[in-house]
Parts: structure tokens; C-alpha cells; sequence
């Protein structure tokens, strides 16, 4: 297991460029997701790590040795990929051992290793089943399993849950990071979903453009986003925005409304307010009466919609409430009220 | 079809009957030049579709008339031969240009244009050639030929079986450690070898079946193929039909029986390289 | 993702063991297609511009001599005629019947393998024996058509298919429609399967009627794929000479002389190497003016979906 280190990263298909410089370091045994909207570049940085796409500037290193110029077949890497890409003609046994082959491991090596992944996995009955025989889980597992026997330098994942149903993808995150967890190894994993980065990552690396947005822990990212854009990717339901005329804490809306942020700025400014933040209107500061245009009910909670100066405003409550209100009396503590500048980057308090 | 699509009696009747008129074409002259192997000369003469005295006395006659046997090993051999010489060559060809990206605009174009340009091309320049490396007239010769003849073809068809597997399979044996050959042959060869079986096999059928080459290149009895033989029996002065015929329907065996063997193979080799 | 472009990396070790593995999988073909077509060519402009017999070649250069002899002196032009007439015509009959049969049978739901086999054997029957067949049926004396005809009294004489100069093309036709037709309904039907049944249940709803959803529905949505057919087929017809050879032998007349059959003729039995050379160029060139018009309504049909 390695420290990832990578420098000044740069890839270009002709002259669109999918990387433009990235920068960031991976320590030994760290669990990092890659999120970010398709095409902001975060399968094309894990496919270079892994040396399948070749890097057009910057280099990659693993325990400070540079690796960027070296084939696939090199690096030492375990990756599972989204269609498991499981040998089709080989048993689930075979499978495993293929990697472990193919570096002239001994055989009795080999055994020990399939063994303890396969016990680990719970996969020791279908070792000698082809992955047709198989379902989406214990497909899953086999490709972990594949990744696991290698003790290879670290584990890359190309959004490996994303052809599971809803109820597996979550028990199979909790089992990825448990046995990432009980492994220690380094890992880069990729996924579109930000519930499946903030529950699983130690760290989550927010792309877009192929441009690091911000990198930091899921605490972080909720409550100090750097920029509108991972404000408004971090947490569910989304974050609502507002835009407004600042003068200190002092915001006032294209409706007339004020509303005061414990954060100062002046001139336009974005606010962005999260569902879940908004209060009874008993409380203390910024009180507002909102009309509710719609309302959904999802089980444990309500997300009612309402329209706030210029924008659509998303309100969550706990209990689920099957006659629509009228109105909704609510408040906002000033803290809970991020303000971003007009080139969408968040005023610090 | 689907249940909402209904069809009036009378198409259903004009569909039967087209049906039933295109499988009597296809089976006649097949089932005639059978029944003709078996016809004494008077007998041929009538021009009626079964035998009035059958005789079997056609193929024995024929085979000491012309070497039938000889004939059809030459084109088995040289069949095989040039099936291996044009796998040999075009599978990695093709997983190189589908997986690696190698050429793949340049290869498929002069694949393609090769196949366009009618065979009559090379003949003279390969009678040459084969002149210089002393393998005219030889099963090998020929063999080499053929294989290279029916690259462009084996390409086309091995492509879409190729293409057909997923990037990801590659990708992952290759972080496994493997290296291209490796991967190739652990893991692609084993994942298209319903392709590759159908591409040999249509590669030897048009092998077997190959007359402007064979007919130009091999001429004494050691290599000479069994179409440049039923050929040459059209060109004597009494033909006999019933012998040409035992010896057309024995030179016909061996394409047969593979038809009949691995019909599904073959179809689906013809459609999946084709259609894409 | 598609396959980098791995221009830059000159110096990288990844990328060379790449290109080291992609040179080496290709140079086989590369190199075999270089033998069957690329050295060809080459020597066959040599020869076409020199004086050569097949015993001896490149006896000296004469210009233009050999095109300009192909084109008056020989009956090549007719040939080339002759060549692109039957491929044109067999390919779009071949097309039809096939279309339809495979229509037919794409409606059939059992009975599938032996229909299959039945299909198969045409299309795998050596060309020579095909010649031979037909030649058995069409024979004047004892050939089955004959026999019926004049059994039935519809004629009183034999029919000579093959040495009649109207009758000789057709004839020829007919053997090369037995055996083609064929794959023609094994790609045709492989089409069919591939067309979505949603947009036919569509139309359907929209209360057309079998034919009509064929004509207006199905039929514009395979029509590129049904030029691809006739594209191969055309292709594969202009290199027609098996046939030819066994059946009529150009005959009767220059009837049946098409373009390779003449080549062929002027190569291998007058051994005029330098004047076959300048006709198989001028044919090369014939089959590329032929094709192309079909592959451009091919791509502005792929273009418009």
C-alpha cells in the first residue's frame, strides 16, 4: 500500500483538454471519492493513476517513485470497474487467480489467498461457478475479491455500485469500506453520488471541468464549501439559492424581503440556504412567511417548495404531512445563511 | 412478429407459396445433379428428375477416370493450410486495431479495398511471385495464397466479434499484469471462439471453393484442387454426365457435411461480421 | 473512453511496450496484404506500360500502347459493359427475392433449422459445381428443363441455353441467383431481427396495416443496411468468373465474355502479360466508378437517421 501523490496532472484527447493541472495528495491507506457531474473528469483521473490513459503532462507518484510512464501492467494496482469486468470463461476461482498467475505466484500462494478473500467475501460456495451464474452482489464481491488477493499498491473503483438496486448499493458500501477498513489499503474510488462519497470517503475531491473544485472531509464540504458549485453538489436535498443586494450582514431580495447573514459582503451576492436549516417560525432571527407552491412527502420527512425573492426555495421537515399548508411561518439562523460572491466563491464569516 | 400485426389469408397463402417455390429452387439442382450420379448415359439422356435404373457403377467409374480422391485432399489441405495462415495473421491484427487502436482507420480501409479490387489483379504478379519462391504448383503455394485472399474477409468478420467484448475486460487483465500477447491469447481468444470458428470455417469454404487461383496456380496431380479438377472434365470431348456428376457430388462432401455440422455457426458468423 | 492517440509520449515506457505490441500484431497483415494487393498493383502499372508475355516480362516501355490497345483492338470495353451489367442486375434481383424471403421467414416460427440448411447449401456450394449443376439442368440433351419442356410439348427442338446468344446471359444469371440469393436472406433476415419492435407496434396502433408499416416504417429504417448488402453483393458480383468459365466460356460469340473472363482470357491463354495489365487497371478503376455513387447514397441514408 502506497501514499498517491499527484502532481501537476495534465491530460489532453487533441486539444480538449479533460485535466488541467491537478494537483493532490493520497495518504497510505486513505479512503478517497471522486464525485462530481459526469464529464468533470474524475473516471479520466482514476484512468490514468491506473495507467490505462496515458498522461500528457505532470506525473503520478506512489511512495514518491514516479509511475506515470509506466503501462498498466506495472503499477501493481487492483481496480473494479462498474460492470465488474469479470473473465467471462473463467470461474469465480480462476478469476481471482488470474492476476496472482500471471505474476508467477506458487500455486499453494495462491490457494491461501483465494481462500482468505473468498471466506472474507462470503464467496466460497460459487468458487467454481462461472460470473454468469452469479447475481449483481456476488458479482460485486468476486470483483473485490479479484482487487483483494493481489495485496496490490491500492484499490481504484470506477463507480462499482452503480449497477446494483437502491437496497444493495447501501449494504454494499458499508461492506467496501469495512473491508477497505480491516485491509488498510489506499483507495480511489469514483462515483456520481454524493450520499455514496459523503458515507464512504475519508476525503471526497470534488471535480468539475476537469478542475479540483475543493478537497476536503464530508464535514467539511457541508458546512464550508468553497464555491456555489459544491455547495450545491454536497448534501440532499440540494441546496436552494437566492440572489440578493448585500450591505454588511444586511441582504435584501428582489422582493423587498432582508434577511441578515452572519457573514458581511456588499453588492451582488448569491445566498444559499440548505433545506434542512430552516426552523419554525418561533425562533429568533430572519422570519419569514412563505406561500407553498408544492409538496412532496418522502416517508420520515416533507419537502415543501416555496418561491423566495428570485429563486425556488426547498424546505425539509421531519413527519410526513399529507394536507398542504397554505403558507409556512419559518426562520433562519444568520450562520446558516452562506453568501457567495459573483464569481460564485463563498464569503468566509 | 408482433400480436398487433395481423395478416390477411390470401398474403399468408402468396407468402407460402413463395416460400415453398424459393426452396424447390434452391433444392433442384442439388437433388438432380444427385440423382444424376446415378443415371446410366441412356438415362441422362430422358432428362427426368429420378433415375429410371439407378446405377452406382458412376462413382467407381469416376474415380478411375479422374483422381476424385487426390483432388478433393489437395483442396482440403490447402484449405486448412490457408484457414491457419489467415487466423494466424488476422486475429491479432484485429485485436490490435479494435482494442489497441492500432491504425484502426488505416487497416480497415485497405482491408476494405483490397477486397474491393477483384482478384484477376493478383493473379499474374502471384504467378510471378510463386514462380520466384519455387512453391507454383504446390499444396503450400497455393495455401499461401488463398490465406492471404481471405484476410480482408477474416478481418470483417473477426472485428465485430471482437468489438463485441467489453473494453473493461481488457483494461482488466491488463492491471491483473497481463501483458497485450497475454491478454490476447488467457483472455480474448477464449471470449471469441465462436468467431473465430466461424470465421476459419467460412475462410475454408472459400478456400476449398476457389477456382481462378487453383486453376492458375496448380496444375500436376499432387496439387491440383478438386474444382480445377471438375473443371477440366467439362473440357473432354465426350463427357459423361453421370461421372461428372459422382465426382461433382463427392468433390461437394466435405462442404456439405461442414454445412450441416455447424450451420449455426456459420450463419451467425455471416451476419454478425456483416451487419453492423 | 476510446484508445489514446500516443503521439506524445516518445519516451514513455507504457506507451512503447503498447505501440511495441500493436506494431507486432499488425505487421503480419500489414505485411500479407502488402504481398496480395500492394505488390500486385505496383507491378501491375509496370506491366501495363511495358511489353510483356507471361515467359517474359518487361521487354520495354510503350507508353500508353497497351490501354490504347485495350480500349480499340480487344473486346474489353465490351466486356467491361457486360460485367457491370450482370452485377447490377443479379444484385438487385438477389436483393428483392432475398428481401421477401426473408420477410417470410422472419415470420415463421418453427422449422428454422431446416430451412436454414436448405439456404446454406447454395451459398456453400463450390461455384464450379454450381456451373455444373445448372449445366445438367439447362443441358440441351438430357438436361430437366428440356425434358419437361418437350414432354409437355410447349417446344419440339432442345433448347440450347448456353450457346444461345439471347439466352446465354440470363442463363448465367439464373445460376448465380441459385447460389447467392442465399446470403442475401441470411444478412436480410439478420436486419429484420435488429429493427425495434416498438416503432412497428407504433404504427400499428396508429392503425397501419402490415404492408404499410413495411413500406413506410420498416423499409426506410433498413434501407441503409440493405445498400451495405447490395453494396457487397455488387462488389462480389463484379468478380464473377467461375460461372462464366464453366458454363459458357464466354460464349456463345463474346455473349457472356464480362471483364475478368476476358482479362483471364488475355493473360492465360494469349499471354499478352503487358495488355492484361492495362485491362485489369482500367477494371480496377471501373469496379471504384461503379461502387462509389452506392456508397455515397449509403452514407447520405446513414446521414439522415
Amino acid at each position: 500500500m502506497v501514499s498517491i501523490n499527484i502532481q501537476n496532472l495534465e491530460k489532453h484527447y487533441g486539444k480538449v483538454k479533460a485535466l488541467h493541472g491537478l494537483n493532490l495528495e493520497i495518504d497510505d491507506g486513505e479512503f478517497i471519492v471522486l464525485v462530481g457531474p459526469s464529464g468533470c473528469g474524475k473516471s479520466t483521473l482514476l484512468r490514468c493513476v491506473a495507467g490505462l490513459n496515458p498522461i500528457s503532462g505532470g506525473d503520478i507518484l506512489f511512495d514518491g517513485t514516479p509511475v506515470g510512464h509506466l503501462p498498466p501492467q506495472e503499477r501493481d494496482l487492483s481496480m473494479v470497474f462498474q460492470n465488474y469486468a469479470l473473465y467471462p470463461h473463467l470461474t469465480v476461482a480462476q478469476n481471482l487467480a488470474f492476476g496472482l498467475k500471471v505474476r508467477k505466484t506458487s500455486a499453494e500462494e495462491i490457494e491461501k489467498r483465494v481462500k482468505w478473500a473468498a471466506d472474507i467475501l462470503a464467496i466460497t460456495p460459487y468458487l467454481d461457478r462461472r460470473p454468469r451464474a452469479l447475481s449483481g452482489g456476488q458479482r460485486q464481491r468476486v470483483a473485490m475479491g479479484r482487487a483483494m488477493v493481489k495485496h496490490s499498491n491500492a484499490f481504484l473503483f470506477d463507480e462499482p455500485l452503480s449497477n446494483l438496486d437502491a437496497q444493495l448499493r447501501v449494504q454494499m458500501r458499508k461492506e467496501i469500506r469495512a473491508l477497505q477498513q480491516r485491509i488498510g489499503v489506499t483507495s480511489i474510488y469514483v462515483t456520481h453520488d454524493q450520499v455514496e462519497a459523503m458515507t464512504m470517503g475519508d476525503r471526497i475531491v470534488v471535480m468539475k471541468d476537469g478542475r479540483i473544485e475543493q478537497v476536503g472531509s464530508p464535514a467539511e464540504l457541508y458546512t464550508a464549501p468553497r464555491t456555489r458549485f459544491v455547495a450545491g453538489f454536497i448534501g440532499s436535498p440540494q441546496m436552494s439559492f437566492v440572489t440578493a443586494q448585500a450591505d454588511g450582514h444586511q441582504m435584501t431580495l428582489s422582493d423587498g424581503t432582508v434577511l441578515t447573514s452572519a457573514t458581511a459582503a456588499t453588492g451582488a451576492v448569491t445566498l444559499g440556504i440548505r433545506p434542512e436549516h430552516f426552523l419554525d417560525g418561533t425562533s429568533e432571527a430572519n422570519r419569514l412567511t412563505l406561500d407553498v407552491t408544492t409538496q412532496q412527502v418522502v416517508g420520515t420527512s416533507t419537502s415543501y417548495f416555496a418561491t423566495l425573492g428570485d429563486g425556488e426555495i426547498e424546505v425539509i421537515r421531519q413527519g410526513s404531512d399529507t394536507e398542504r399548508p397554505a403558507t409556512l411561518a419559518l426562520g433562519i439562523r444568520p450562520e446558516h445563511i452562506m453568501v457567495f460572491d459573483k464569481d460564485d466563491q463563498r464569503i468566509a464569516a | 412478429m408482433t400480436a398487433s400485426v395481423q395478416d390477411t389469408r390470401t398474403d399468408r397463402l402468396i407468402r407460402f407459396g413463395f416460400l415453398a417455390a424459393m426452396l424447390i429452387f434452391f433444392a433442384l439442382p442439388i437433388v438432380y445433379l444427385f440423382s444424376t450420379s446415378f443415371k446410366t448415359p441412356d438415362d441422362v439422356l430422358q432428362g427426368r428428375l429420378l433415375p429410371e435404373a439407378a446405377t452406382l457403377k458412376n462413382y467407381p467409374n469416376a474415380f478411375a477416370h479422374v483422381p476424385v480422391l487426390r483432388m478433393i485432399w489437395n483442396s482440403v489441405a490447402v484449405a486448412l493450410l490457408s484457414g491457419v495462415i489467415t487466423l494466424v495473421i488476422a486475429v491479432p491484427a484485429t485485436y490490435a486495431t479494435i482494442k489497441l487502436g492500432a491504425f484502426r482507420r488505416t487497416v480497415p480501409n485497405i482491408t476494405l479495398a483490397s477486397y474491393a479490387a477483384p482478384p484477376i489483379i493478383a493473379l499474374i504478379p502471384l504467378f510471378y511471385l510463386l514462380q520466384t519462391a519455387q512453391l507454383m504448383d504446390s499444396i503450400p503455394g497455393l495455401a499461401l495464397v488463398h490465406g492471404l485472399m481471405n484476410l480482408p474477409v477474416a478481418f470483417w468478420l473477426l472485428k465485430s466479434f471482437v468489438s463485441d467484448i467489453p473494453a473493461e475486460i481488457d483494461e482488466a487483465a491488463w492491471i491483473d499484469g497481463a501483458g497485450y500477447w497475454h491478454t490476447l491469447f488467457a483472455v480474448i481468444l477464449p471470449l471469441i471462439f465462436p468467431g473465430i470458428l466461424a470465421t476459419a470455417l467460412i475462410c475454408i469454404i472459400l478456400s476449398y471453393n476457389e477456382f481462378l487461383f487453383a486453376s492458375a496456380l496448380t496444375f500436376s496431380e499432387a496439387s491440383r484442387t478438386i474444382t480445377v479438377g471438375m473443371s477440366l472434365f467439362q473440357g473432354e470431348r465426350l463427357v459423361n454426365f453421370g461421372q461428372m456428376a459422382a465426382a461433382s457430388f463427392t468433390g461437394m462432401v466435405p462442404i456439405y457435411l461442414i454445412a450441416f455440422l455447424f450451420q449455426k455457426h456459420l450463419v451467425g458468423g455471416l451476419t454478425q461480421g456483416s451487419i453492423k | 473512453m476510446a484508445t489514446p492517440p500516443a503521439a506524445s509520449f516518445g519516451s514513455d515506457r507504457g506507451a512503447n511496450q503498447r505501440k511495441r505490441a500493436e506494431w507486432s500484431m499488425t505487421l503480419p497483415l500489414m505485411a500479407g496484404l502488402a504481398i496480395f494487393a500492394g505488390y500486385p498493383l505496383v507491378y501491375l502499372v509496370l506491366l501495363a506500360f511495358s511489353r510483356s508475355d507471361l515467359g517474359q516480362q518487361f521487354q520495354g516501355f510503350v507508353g500508353l500502347e497497351n490501354f490504347d490497345w485495350a480500349l480499340s483492338g480487344t473486346n474489353f470495353s465490351g466486356s467491361v459493359g457486360h460485367a457491370i451489367l450482370f452485377a447490377l442486375i443479379v444484385s438487385l434481383v438477389q436483393l428483392a427475392l432475398g428481401l421477401y424471403l426473408a420477410v417470410i421467414l422472419s415470420k415463421i416460427v418453427r422449422g428454422g433449422r431446416w430451412l436454414r440448411t436448405i439456404v446454406l447449401l447454395p451459398l456453400m456450394t463450390p461455384p464450379v459445381m454450381v456451373g455444373i449443376a445448372w449445366k445438367l439442368i439447362l443441358n440441351p440433351s438430357g438436361g430437366w428443363l428440356n425434358g419437361i419442356l418437350l414432354r409437355t410439348g410447349l417446344i419440339d427442338a432442345p433448347i440450347s441455353f448456353f450457346g444461345n446468344h439471347d439466352l446465354a446471359f440470363p442463363a448465367i444469371m439464373l445460376a448465380d441467383t441459385w447460389q447467392w440469393t442465399p446470403l442475401i436472406v441470411i444478412l436480410c433476415f439478420a436486419i429484420l431481427q435488429g429493427v425495434p419492435h416498438d416503432v412497428e407496434e407504433a404504427a400499428a396502433l396508429d392503425g397501419a396495416y402490415p404492408k404499410r408499416i413495411f413500406w413506410t416504417v420498416t423499409l426506410p429504417m433498413i434501407a441503409p443496411a440493405l445498400l451495405s448488402v447490395y453494396l457487397l453483393r455488387v462488389i462480389m458480383a463484379l468478380k464473377t468468373f467461375d460461372l462464366v468459365y464453366t458454363l459458357t466460356f464466354g460464349g456463345p460469340g463474346n455473349a457472356t465474355n464480362i471483364a475478368t473472363f476476358e482479362i483471364w482470357k488475355t493473360a492465360l491463354r494469349e499471354f499478352d502479360a503487358g495488355l492484361a495489365a492495362a485491362q485489369t487497371l482500367m477494371f480496377a478503376i471501373t469496379v471504384s466508378v461503379v461502387t462509389l455513387p452506392i456508397v455515397l447514397l449509403h452514407n447520405h441514408l446513414e446521414k439522415r437517421r
